[in-house]
């Protein structure tokens, strides 16, 4: 069955089989950089981060915050209707905001934004609406990991094939998600309501698994 | 513009510029690569006197069709660039390099259908990456009104693409 979701899907496939190859986009850099038109530099080797010092730091705050705490962070159940679920989100925030390199807390950030998607999926499936200030913090995660990853692509020509296509998924899941936020925004039906709530439902699960491929991705790079 | 803004110009337009071609020339990889390659050489030679009041992506864009136009002058004389632009669907050359499937196929074809505005802005938003203020800029027209014209020109593909009920 088409749907306008499935077209703007089939396009944006067709748009990632277009896109230039980063062997392409390296050598082009090098040869305008050996022109004088970029600035010369040293791309630096690609770093995977490590999930280790930051977590523990995280698990003596988390133990800090007592059972229930541990609760509203780590259970499947507490979704944005809970009651916990605003000390999920400010223990987040403290994770976030301990003292860790950008790139474990690129790490974290994913982590979050899995949880957003997960949790987004979830109320999908049990059919309750996605609240606006749950897809606002979902896009903003998705942004935060977006720029990160961009950054990491910037200082690194040695990074796999594998985990550049992921990077660029998720860069383009981003546009995709914030352009439907935008359309569902601006509707001017039900009709388009429902049309663009489905996409989202659709694009939440590609959002999902291309994350997904993104962690897979880091953690073959950090072996 | 100072050339220390080069590299972020670079990055972003890179891949939309890269795009842009790649759709124009049948899909032919090597051919998108040369004339890529070509667009930035000419812009960053051009940068000292780019006009600030021109957005970037209207400049690289404008830089970048009309070297495509040459290139086609010079490959085969007497086509313009709206004909390739509108020759997308019907491209036998973009159905076997790019290998298309069924249903890309028959979406290209209904992009075929579609009013030539709304073939384009579906062609630049979707499949080469062109923000919505870019898009604005370049075709001169608000980007709220641009988001509506797409949005519809998606349920135009629909309703092209959509099974006839029986």
């Amino acid at each position: 069955m088409i749907t306008s979701w499935n077209i703007t899907r089939l396009l944006s496939r067709m748009s990632r089989r277009a896109a230039p190859d980063r062997a392409f986009d390296l050598a082009l850099r090098h040869k305008l950089a050996d022109a004088g038109y970029l600035p010369m530099r040293r791309f630096g080797s690609f770093a995977f981060p490590s999930w280790k010092t930051a977590g523990v730091s995280f698990s003596l705050a988390l133990s800090l915050a007592g059972g229930t705490g541990v609760y509203a962070y780590t259970s499947n159940e507490v979704l944005p209707s809970h009651p916990l679920y605003g000390v999920r989100v400010a223990l987040e925030r403290a994770e976030l905001d301990l003292p860790q390199s950008e790139q474990q807390r690129g790490n974290i950030r994913l982590k979050h934004l899995q949880r957003r998607v997960s949790e987004a999926g979830k109320l999908n499936a049990r059919h309750l609406p996605v609240p606006k200030s749950h897809r606002e913090e979902l896009l903003a995660n998705l942004a935060a990991v977006s720029a990160a990853s961009q950054e990491e692509s910037d200082v690194s020509d040695s990074a796999s094939e594998q985990a550049n296509e992921s990077r660029e998924l998720v860069n383009m899941d981003h546009q995709e998600l914030s352009d439907l936020i935008d359309e569902r925004q601006a509707a001017d039906s039900d009709e388009d309501v429902r049309v663009i709530d489905d996409e989202l439902s659709h694009q939440m699960e590609r959002v999902n698994e291309d994350l997904k491929r993104m962690e897979n991705d880091r953690e073959a790079g950090e072996r | 513009m100072e050339k220390h803004e080069f590299a972020r110009f670079y990055k972003t337009h890179f891949e939309r510029i890269y795009k842009f071609v790649y759709f124009r020339v049948g899909g032919r990889k090597e051919v998108a690569q040369d004339l890529t390659q070509d667009v930035f050489l000419k812009a960053f030679q051009a940068f000292d006197r780019y006009d600030p009041a021109i957005s970037q992506s209207s400049w690289i864009y404008t830089i970048a069709r009309n070297h495509v136009i040459n290139h086609h002058a010079k490959t085969k004389p007497g086509v313009d660039l709206e004909e390739v632009e509108g020759s997308l669907s019907a491209s036998v050359d973009m159905r076997e390099t790019f290998a298309m499937n069924y249903e890309e196929k028959q979406l290209c074809e209904a992009m075929g259908k579609l009013p030539k505005e709304d073939a384009d802005l579906v062609r630049m938003k979707y499949l080469e990456g062109w923000q919505f203020d870019e898009l604005a800029e370049i075709i001169g027209k608000n980007s709220g009104a641009l988001r509506v014209q797409a949005r519809r020109a998606i349920k135009k593909l629909y309703e092209i693409l959509k099974p006839t009920e029986t």
